[in-house]
């Protein structure tokens, strides 16, 4: 059964003329990991919002069409529950971190101690995500003076450590330094690997290539393009969407222009180097 | 006509030392990018540029005028920063508004204030948001406004701090093609960037910062090819420079056309 | 990682120290029953000693800097206001003169007169100092909410403290911002009221915007929903000996009130 299924979704935000979502149908399927990319105010964030929940219940709205979440309506859901199912992770660093934490291992177990959960198990869990995400050095500083990066990793760690099957995560190292961007990739390399539901909105377009199993192209409120990594990257259209290509698939392309094409065009340059290798 | 930084360093009031000992010259049109970790000192050294931060040893020169000797506000008139958030500098309540306020403060004419409008209009291509809030526009839209608002004011140099954050491929076309009118007209730009493929393709001059100093500055493959510059500063090959690496291939290439050319 | 800082969690939260370790609760009935006594009392014969005794804890807990901090301002602003407020009062009848001040003539009596008040004010605002100085605010929304007051108020009252370190950091860049654009920010009281609304306005803005995010991420930390919460950080609950000691603090509010009847 699909995580996520959307049949001819249209949104409207109040207050607003524009459809923000129109007639949007889409499977997203468990376990899969997905990348969203395209222009800005193409509805990238409100497909995250809706998917989140926060459409329609925090955000109110026209909302048209079915959005079924585990085969229950997002309409029947109980937003607060509903947290306790998708994890969200966003772009901001800085309003992530709660403010009322003074050491990152409490910050980290937050959500738990909201959940509920046993003490003993707080504990174990919130020192196993520390150490999967490399952030144990710092379980003792005060979350309100870390870097951007640091507060990113930490805000990871919150989310995850509630153990969620699903996760979203909106441009989550736009606003970080490269060393910053390096760790937070490394995470979602990590989250990979744990065979959760991922939807990953990034601008870093060689970070998609490396990671996602299907991009959807967003436009307009629209899916302009959808389909497995390597189709969707290759394709030099994308780019009259706002998207961008990776500079291996550029370099692909022109070299299919200057006459001497590669046997296929690359994504990533760990690709394109056996490729060129062959040509020569 | 220049900014030239003499030998300063720069402590900020808790007595931390930004920068150290750091000279360097921008001539009036050039395009710079300052690459460099963070902490590197990159920020501190171009808030001395436009006198926010005055040197605590040494000199800064803005077209002949000492920063010392003249408040922020008014070297900031030929020195334009705009910041990496722009939601520390919006408060109009509609893009149009916020785009008039410097011309408007500095009382000039209708006429000039309509010509300068239209100008910082075109180049940042925000004409279809003139009338609307810039609170309901996206974060990357609201960076070209307030980019818009510092052009408005006509200064002689205009600092872009990390301008791509956030954009699609859309908001790079308009930077790269904002950046060359500003140059033809004149103006000398510089940005703090961490995005080393926009770097190597809009700014002849790149300087690297580390340890609070300048590690090196010189053109695009000057510093991408020093390996020990790219390692110290802890900053990144651009793709293709790195393909060609990967590939062994002679000629320091940085450019796409560069690599196709030579396989 | 730090065992030992983890395991810290598996018991109760423990300093070591008598005072600073009393639950949030019984420190605040104690405190509360001097400060009152202190009104009652009305009498520097009492207030001076309960001030010794207030500095004295400070002292034990180790928390006398910041106790100092704000009560040495507290005493020096209320010692001179009351002194100054009594001698303008005291204009008639039968003084001793002190001494001439340019001219101002003060009197013994005034002074006297006004050290029971001082006392007064100084024993009540000591007892209350104390009390927050030894007390985290997370200690005390903790018991609180132990109490049965909502999680939402607990969060909203520390939240609140760490906005007000986050909005003084965010108006020193909205102010640089502004400069950099070329608004004044220094001068006389014009060119300071002109720069007002445009340092106010993002700060405000900023603040409405982060606090909508700020919900959506403590939405995705499950802060809504309705389960019983668990608590990572407990403290002891108050032992028999500390609501005996919450008692008779309490019983001594009482005696002096009695006491101060009879007489």
């Amino acid at each position: 059964m699909a995580k996520i299924e959307l049949n001819d979704v249209s949104y409207k935000y109040p207050y607003t003329k524009n459809q923000a979502l129109r007639k949007i149908s889409y499977n997203f399927e468990s376990g899969k990991f997905y990348g969203i990319i395209g222009e800005n105010g193409g509805g990238k964030t409100t497909l995250c919002n809706l998917i989140r929940g926060l459409v329609p219940h925090f955000y109110k709205g026209k909302l048209k069409g079915d959005v079924l979440v585990d085969g229950t309506d997002i309409r029947d859901w109980n937003l607060d529950e509903l947290s306790a199912q998708i994890g969200y992770v966003f772009q901001n660093p800085f309003t992530q971190i709660s403010g009322i934490k003074e050491t990152v291992f409490e910050e980290v177990a937050l959500g738990l101690e909201n959940l509920g959960v046993p003490k003993e198990e707080i504990i174990e869990k919130v020192t196993n995500v520390c150490k999967l995400l490399k952030i144990d050095d710092l379980i003792e500083n005060n979350p309100n003076e870390l870097s951007g990066g640091q507060r990113q990793r930490v805000a990871f760690a919150s989310i995850i450590s509630m153990e969620t099957e699903m996760l979203i995560i909106d441009e989550p190292t736009s606003q970080l330094d490269p060393e910053g961007t390096r760790d937070v990739f490394g995470i979602i390399k990590t989250l990979k690997e744990s065979n959760k539901t991922i939807i990953l909105v990034e601008h870093k377009i060689d970070m998609i290539a490396e990671y996602c199993d299907e991009i959807l192209v967003m436009s307009k409120g629209s899916i302009a393009f959808s389909g497995p990594t390597h189709e969707i990257l290759s394709n030099p259209e994308i780019m009259e969407y706002g998207a961008m290509m990776p500079q291996s698939a550029i370099f692909g392309h022109a070299m299919a222009d200057a006459g001497k094409p590669l046997a296929r065009i690359p994504i990533t340059l760990s690709e394109a180097v056996p490729l060129v290798k062959d040509r020569r | 006509m220049a900014i030239e930084i003499k030998n300063a360093s720069y402590a900020y009031p808790n007595g931390f030392m930004a920068v150290e000992n750091i000279s360097i010259t921008i001539k009036e049109g050039e395009r710079v990018a300052i690459v460099g970790q963070n902490g590197a000192g990159k920020t501190t050294a171009v808030k001395m540029m436009n006198g926010l931060n005055k040197p605590c040893a040494g000199d800064v020169i803005v077209d002949g005028i000492n920063t010392k000797d003249q408040t922020t506000a008014s070297i900031s008139r030929m020195v334009g920063y705009v910041f990496q958030n722009p939601d520390d500098q919006i408060f109009n309540n509609s893009v149009k508004a916020e785009i008039e306020y410097m011309p408007r403060y500095f009382k000039l004419s209708e006429k000039e204030i309509e010509k300068r409008v239209n100008h910082a209009v075109e180049l940042s291509g925000v004409e279809e948001y003139l009338d609307i809030n810039p609170y309901d526009l996206p974060y990357p839209i609201r960076k070209f406004v307030a980019i818009a608002a510092v052009i408005a004011s006509e200064p002689r140099y205009i600092i872009l701090d990390e301008p791509t954050a956030g954009q699609d491929k859309f908001g790079l076309d308009i930077l790269s093609s904002m950046i060359t009118s500003l140059q033809n007209e004149g103006v000398a730009v510089l940005t703090i960037t961490h995005d080393m493929e926009f770097a190597v393709n809009n700014f002849q001059r790149i300087v690297a910062m580390a340890h609070k100093n300048i590690l090196a500055d010189g053109t695009a493959k000057e510093i991408f090819w020093n390996e020990a510059v790219v390692a110290d500063a802890r900053i990144k090959k651009p793709q293709i420079g790195e393909l060609a690496k990967m590939l062994s291939l002679e000629g320091e290439i940085l450019f796409c056309d560069e690599l196709v050319a030579k396989l | 990682m730090d065992s030992e800082f983890i395991n810290s969690f598996r018991s109760y939260q423990k300093t070591g120290n008598f005072w600073l370790d009393l639950n949030p609760i019984t420190k605040l009935n104690i405190c509360l029953a001097f400060a009152f006594s202190a009104l009652i009392m009305l009498d520097w014969r009492y207030g001076i000693p309960l001030c010794l005794a207030c500095c004295v804890v400070a002292l034990l807990a180790g928390k006398f800097k910041v106790f100092f901090d704000m009560y040495g301002k507290v005493c020096m602003i209320v010692i001179l206001f009351v002194t100054i407020v009594r001698q303008i009062g005291m204009r008639t009848g039968n003084v001793t003169p002190f001494i001439n001040i340019f001219g101002w003539q003060w009197y013994l009596e005034s002074f006297v007169a006004g050290w029971d008040r001082i006392t007064f004010i100084l024993g009540f605002s000591g007892s209350l100092i104390l009390f927050f100085a030894t007390t985290p605010m997370r200690d005390l929304m903790y018991s609180f909410e132990q109490l049965g007051m909502s999680h939402e108020n607990s969060f909203i009252m520390l939240a609140s403290m760490q906005n007000i370190i986050d909005l003084k950091k965010a108006s020193v860049t909205i102010l640089e911002s502004q400069k950099s654009r070329g608004i004044e920010t220094d001068g006389n009281i014009l060119v300071r009221a002109k720069a007002f609304f445009p340092t106010l306005g993002p700060l405000l803005l900023g603040a409405i915007a982060s606090t909508e995010e700020k919900a959506i991420a403590m939405d995705a930390r499950a802060f809504s929903v309705k389960r019983k919460h668990t608590f990572l950080r407990e403290l002891a609950p108050a032992s028999t000996t500390q609501k005996t000691l919450s008692i008779a603090a309490w019983v001594f509010c009482a005696a002096t009130l009695v006491f101060r009847f009879i007489r």
